[in-house]
This record gives C-alpha cells, structure tokens and sequence, in this order.
C-alpha cells in the first residue's frame, strides 16, 4: 500500500508537508494551549462547591430563612470566590476556567436575588442542588484533566 | 529527507481517540442531568410549588451550568490537541534533527 510521504524540496509542498513545516516553525519547544493544574484551584474550588452547599442546606427550610439571617454567608462565598478568580486570571493560557467561575458568580447573583425579594421556597432547594453540582463538577473536571499534560505517553 | 507523514498522525491518533471518546461520555452523561433538572421544573412548577418567576430563574442557572460543561469540553479538546501536537513533534524531533545537523526540535 503506498502510503503519503513529506518532501521538505520548497517546490512540492503538499498540504502535509505545509503542516509539517508550521509544526516546525511553531517553535523548537513542545506547544502550549492551556494552562497546567494547580492544585490550589483544585482545593479551592472543592471548599467553594462545600460552602454553597451549605448554604443551600440552611435555606432548606420552611419557610427559607430571611435575607438577613444568612447575607454573611453570600458575602463570605463571593470573597473566597473572588480570589479564586484573582488566582486564575493570573495564570496563562486559564481563560476557560475564569469563565466558568464567572459562571458560578451569575449563578449565585440569581439566587441571591431569589432570596432578596423573596422569590425562594424550599422547593427549589433540590434542582439548586443539581444545578451548582454540576457546574462545580465541570470545573473540577477540566482542572483534573489538565493532570493529563504532565503525565509522558 | 522525506518524512513519512504517518509516523506524524501515527503518534497522533490515539491521543484523539481516546479524547473523543471521553468528550462523548462525559458529554452525554451531562445533558442527561440537564434534561432531569428540566424535568423537576416543570414538574414543580405543574404542581404549583413555583412560579413562572421562579421557574425561569432556575432554567436560567441550568442554562449557565450547561455553559460551564461546554467550557470543560472545550478546555479537554485543547488538552487533546496539545498533547497530539507534542507527541508528533516527539515522534519526528530526532529524524528532523538528525537531518537538519542541529537540535530543531
């Protein structure tokens, strides 16, 4: 079976060879597109995920306890929250975990004016739940698979 | 020198396969919970323990966890790529260098 080779000769520059030569010109090192893991991110993100959990616990009440009573706990998440952020924005080539903590962020403002204007009941504890769960999830995931670019092949 | 562009997606390849195959799983597994949170909304909102308001408030956080997903997914394709590209730069790096008379790559 024949099979497809280079030429480096300048005047036959098939679209393999094109790719061949960008893949050299690219760089004498190894390519970076996205940041490496950190571990700090990782546990952060974790004690995040524990903390609107909690909250989320102490509004499973009926009825959900007033603003007032829990305002610290919201002030207390987004200040750890924004330091995450402040940590990851630092960091290069980390633009899609800043947008997923700008996710959390959106998310947390919309419950929180829930809460404000008294448009939370213990109903919607479970799909709140589902719905922080899964975005911390995906968080984490990609954090972890960033573990996947130090490990040799 | 001529350079046998399947040593390239050779080293390549798998890498991808593998990713792809992770993407999907974790992909699907994730519209699945979208699909049962949607589910509960209505449900409850059918019952009458929310309302509209309510409803679409909690749509739009199921939206934004979705987007989240997304993100990850798109964060795993860069991961793949990047390894794919280096393993075929690793694959080639000593033909091209021995060819070259100098560390290239």
């Amino acid at each position: 079976m024949h099979r497809p080779r280079l030429s480096i000769l300048p005047g036959r520059t098939p679209f393999a060879a094109m790719l061949f030569t960008m893949l050299v010109l690219v760089g004498c090192s190894n390519i970076t597109l996205i940041s490496s893991y950190d571990e700090t991110t990782d546990k952060g993100v974790t004690a995040l995920d524990k903390s609107v959990n909690g909250l989320l616990n102490k509004l499973d009440k009926d009825p959900v306890p007033d603003y007032d009573v829990l305002k610290n706990s919201y002030d207390e998440i987004r200040a750890d929250l924004g330091s995450l952020r402040l940590r990851n924005e630092a960091r290069p080539k980390n633009t899609l975990t800043v947008k997923q903590l700008d996710i959390v962020k959106t998310q947390l403002d919309i419950l929180e004016n829930q809460h404000k204007t008294k448009k939370l009941n213990q109903a919607m504890m479970d799909p709140l739940r589902g719905i922080f769960q899964q975005t911390f999830g995906a968080i984490l995931k990609l954090e972890l698979e960033k573990k996947e670019l130090d490990k040799k092949e | 020198m001529t350079l046998d562009v399947s040593i390239l997606i050779g080293a390549m390849k798998p890498i991808l396969d593998k990713y792809w195959g992770d993407v999907k799983d974790y992909a699907e597994s994730e519209a699945a919970k979208m699909a049962k949170t949607l589910e509960t909304v209505v449900q409850l909102r059918v019952a009458g323990k929310i309302d509209d308001q309510q409803a679409q408030a909690l749509v739009e956080m199921q939206k934004n966890a979705m987007q989240a997903v997304l993100l990850a997914i798109q964060g795993i394709g860069l991961i793949a790529a990047q390894k794919a590209i280096n393993a075929a730069l690793a694959a080639v790096k000593d033909i091209v260098n021995k060819a070259i008379g100098f560390p290239l790559l």
